[in-house]
């Protein structure tokens, strides 16, 4: 069961929530959508527990990957160190394995500033795979994970997530109307 | 080829400044009130030629690094504290200040009064240095990205390794930018102590008893040995500090691109 509980949470005087419920589809894909500041990414990070509802809870029993809408990468890490940095010490094979999967194992060795948007978004997917199988996650996090790829890389990595995604539960924010069809079992919007 | 011109450009600064010391010796031509570089450096090789030279070298060496190690061991720590606890910031604040902004001698004669002549030099050496590495790591861990830190509680990872990946490469630059700064200070402010303490074995008992006994060749030739050393422990800590980011940080440093602002991509 993966269930927000009458979640309520304000920034200030800006109420994001008010008593929001909602129950996510068990092993499906969930497109969330909706108008910038409805709160997509907050409830991400409520269901990450990075940030703590004012009243409500959320449900859910497993492990949890997220992968955030910036890259986040450790500016003095190469690539290749920046997934191993979040992977158990008997897991970091897996940055090689990812690496292969999106397609940068020869980049391997290079450091953030030496990669584009899109590649530095990509690293961010590799890292959130290989964290997602070190940890054996069942729910899948991701916040408008491809925004600086283009159309047809977007298709590759949709595909790979896809895969990735068997029989685990999958909360995803876009924007983006198509990728949405694409990624997406069902919508939700906010 | 850029080495050797370099090594050329500053030959040639040195042999300049070196020149218009002789001018001046000349133009006052006497050796009690200013002494030409010449006398100074043969005196200098007279005392190089002494074993009791090495000895109050090392003596003093290792008294200030006492001190300037204390202040590192001490200054992390309650920047570490105060970064988790506001009140110990609070408390601590006007403390730094107060000591940033007292006059060393004041320190100096306050800490002959209440301890030994010996340890003294290290405590102000310490003294100079505990204000900076304080606020300089405070600064960079309050710094630390937040983002990261939101990374690394999305990603579970353990207190060690935020330690060791997030917090350690953030707060590097604040601290080698303390040791940079304030190192050469304190080594100044430890041999200024030792003139006025006039422990046993010390630099400062030899430029003390030189100015006594009018000896200002020999205080000249002290002077250079405590200006060349500084140098050395500069060099020495600029060569140890980026070994050791290099060691935190992996090999970024060589690409000399890691700054304070640089750190998230």
């Amino acid at each position: 069961m993966t269930e927000f509980v009458n979640i309520s949470k304000k920034y200030g005087d800006k109420v994001v929530f008010d008593n929001f419920s909602l129950s996510v589809p068990e092993e499906k894909i969930s497109v969330i959508m909706g108008e910038s500041g409805k709160g997509k990414t907050t409830l991400l990070s409520i269901a990450a527990g990075i940030v703590n509802p004012d009243r409500g809870k959320f449900v859910h029993s497993g492990n949890i990957s997220y992968m955030f809408q910036e890259p986040r990468l450790f500016s003095w890490f190469t690539v290749s160190r920046n997934i191993e940095a979040v992977l158990p010490s008997d897991k970091k094979h897996l940055s090689r394995k990812y690496l292969s999967f999106i397609g940068m194992e020869e980049d391997s060795g290079k450091y953030p500033r030496e990669l584009s948007g899109g590649m530095k978004q990509r690293v961010s997917f590799a890292r959130f795979l290989a964290y997602t199988e070190a940890t054996d996650a069942n729910l899948l996090l991701l916040d408008e994970p491809f925004s600086s790829i283009d159309e047809n890389m977007t298709a590759a990595m949709i595909e790979i997530l896809k895969n990735s995604a068997k029989n685990k539960t999958v909360l995803y924010v876009t924007h983006n109307s198509n990728e949405a069809e694409l990624v997406g079992d069902n919508i939700i919007e906010l | 080829m850029r080495k050797v011109k370099k090594i050329i450009k500053s030959a040639a600064v040195l042999l300049f400044w070196l020149f218009i010391w002789q001018i001046i010796s000349i133009i006052i031509s006497n050796d009690l009130l200013f002494p030409s570089p010449l006398r100074v450096f043969e005196r200098l090789f007279e005392l190089l030629r002494e074993i009791n030279f090495y000895i109050t070298v090392l003596t003093s060496l290792l008294r200030i690094a006492a001190g300037v190690v204390s202040a590192l061991t001490a200054g992390v720590l309650l920047a570490v504290l105060s970064s988790a606890v506001p009140f110990v910031h609070d408390l601590l604040s006007p403390f730094m200040s107060v000591v940033k902004s007292t006059p060393v001698a004041s320190f100096i004669f306050l800490l002959l009064l209440w301890i030994g002549r010996d340890v003294m030099p290290a405590v102000i050496a310490a003294v100079i240095l505990l204000p900076v590495v304080w606020t300089n790591m405070e600064t960079g861990i309050k710094q630390t990205d937040r983002n990261l830190l939101e990374l690394a509680a999305a990603y579970k990872m353990k207190t060690s390794a935020k330690v060791r990946y997030i917090y350690l490469p953030s707060v590097m630059p604040y601290f080698v930018s303390a040791l940079k700064s304030s190192t050469g200070i304190a080594w100044k402010a430890g041999i200024a102590a030792e003139v006025l303490a006039l422990p046993v074995v010390s630099i400062g008992k030899y430029i003390f008893e030189s100015k006594m006994y009018l000896q200002t060749t020999e205080l000249f030739a002290w002077t250079v040995a405590t200006i060349v050393i500084s140098a050395a422990i500069e060099k020495l800590l600029v060569f140890a500090t980026d070994k050791l980011s290099d060691g935190i940080t992996g090999k970024y440093r060589e690409k000399g691109t890691m700054d304070i602002n640089d750190r998230i991509c």
